[in-house]
């Protein structure tokens, strides 16, 4: 059966509290979430004063200014600052978002932020995502073409600007897993349901009109757990920090599906 | 029908949702029309082939939506296959055996 409570050595306990040292007029409480597996300690929620009059405009800031100046245990992926990379997805005021772009200031009272939710966690915000990358592999994220064929190895494969639109609001994606750590399918059947983010990335191929997969790719989603455990709730579109929209995509795929049966 | 068993699933589950509609709309008129009929107004509101039609046709598709549904839901929160595998056959026992009593009730009523 699905765990509707956590374990007790999961649950999330009071941490330590961090004062203001540099007397700033304009204060903001972080509270962040610290787990450390060379501990046996449950995970704790670390309070964190922070100056904002000498901390930059994003969450990722405070991040960086605690680190630097308050706690350098503090751990997180982080990279390029602008919203590109993903690698600092998390869960911020109750939302999976990137903390580069998301402003301290739209967060009204104290800033909460936890690792993405229902991941293994590495350390403090870091989150294991080796299940998503191997799901990311298992739908062979590359353009496929046969071997045998001449205008692979003489000629640039040609895509009509029209063909090419077909890619727009997929070819975006940065595999931050906002939106797969959003889904409560993806909770509950993780191992098997491959979750929004890779189907979007497995419908970016399907779609791509240089590909000469699309059946064997449409064959290989079309299964009742890979796929079809998607109920259409919607958070992943609400949660994507990139505007993009994977229900519709795993809603492309299916109705794709249907035009594609006979062959399946 | 489709080849792929889950494809057939999804598509069934949306084609019943949608076949349902106009039927449930006749299923409340004919409980507005059966509210204040006593069993003799019950028997004669049945006994002509149109009620007789939609409430076979509503049965089945109910039955059907409701086995399908269920299912997904057994799918999405029961983790061990064993107890997946008997609760799917209690559901496709429980949306089964209703609907046959429905219609045998209705056809008695009509033959």
């Amino acid at each position: 059966m699905v765990q509707f409570s956590l374990p007790k050595n999961s649950k999330v306990v009071e941490g330590k509290y961090f004062k203001d040292k540099t007397n700033g007029k304009t204060l903001k409480k972080v509270k962040i979430y610290r787990w450390s597996p060379e501990s046996n300690e449950n995970p704790r929620l670390d309070t964190y004063e922070v100056n904002m009059d000498e901390c930059g405009p994003m969450v990722l800031d405070v991040l960086i200014k605690i680190k630097n100046e308050i706690d350098s245990t503090v751990t997180f992926r982080r990279s390029c600052r602008e919203g590109v990379c993903g690698s600092c997805a998390m869960n911020i005021d109750g939302t999976n978002t990137l903390a580069c772009t998301k402003s301290a200031k739209d967060i009204v009272g104290e800033i909460k932020i936890y690792p993405l939710p229902h991941m293994q966690v590495v350390k403090d915000l870091v989150p294991d995502l080796n299940k998503l990358y191997k799901q990311y592999q298992s739908i062979e994220p590359w353009l496929q073409v046969e071997a045998k064929n001449d205008k692979v190895d003489k000629h640039e494969i040609y895509q009509s600007k029209k063909d090419r639109e077909k890619l727009d609001g997929l070819y975006e994606c940065i595999l931050c897993a906002c939106c797969s750590t959003s889904c409560p399918s993806y909770w509950w059947n993780g191992e098997k349901y491959l979750g929004p983010a890779v189907l979007l990335q497995a419908y970016r191929w399907i779609i791509d009109s240089r590909d000469e997969e699309r059946e064997k790719r449409l064959k290989k989603v079309a299964d009742e757990l890979k796929l079809f455990r998607c109920h259409t709730i919607m958070n992943c579109t609400n949660s994507c920090p990139k505007g993009l929209n994977p229900a519709k995509a795993i809603g492309s795929i299916k109705k794709m599906l249907t035009q594609y049966s006979k062959n399946l | 029908m489709m080849k792929n068993r889950a494809l057939n699933k999804w598509f069934m589950q949306r084609a019943s949702a949608v076949i349902l509609i106009p039927i449930l709309l006749f299923f409340l008129y004919s409980l507005i029309n059966l509210v204040n009929k006593d069993y003799t107004g019950a028997l004669n509101f049945f006994d002509n082939y149109l009620s007789i039609i939609f409430f076979v046709l509503f049965l089945i598709f109910a039955g059907l939506h409701l086995k399908l549904g269920i299912n997904e839901i057994v799918e999405d929160y029961i983790q061990n296959p064993n107890l997946k595998s008997i609760l799917n056959k209690i559901i496709m026992i429980y949306s089964a055996i209703f609907p046959i009593i429905g219609i045998i009730s209705l056809l008695k009523i009509i033959l």
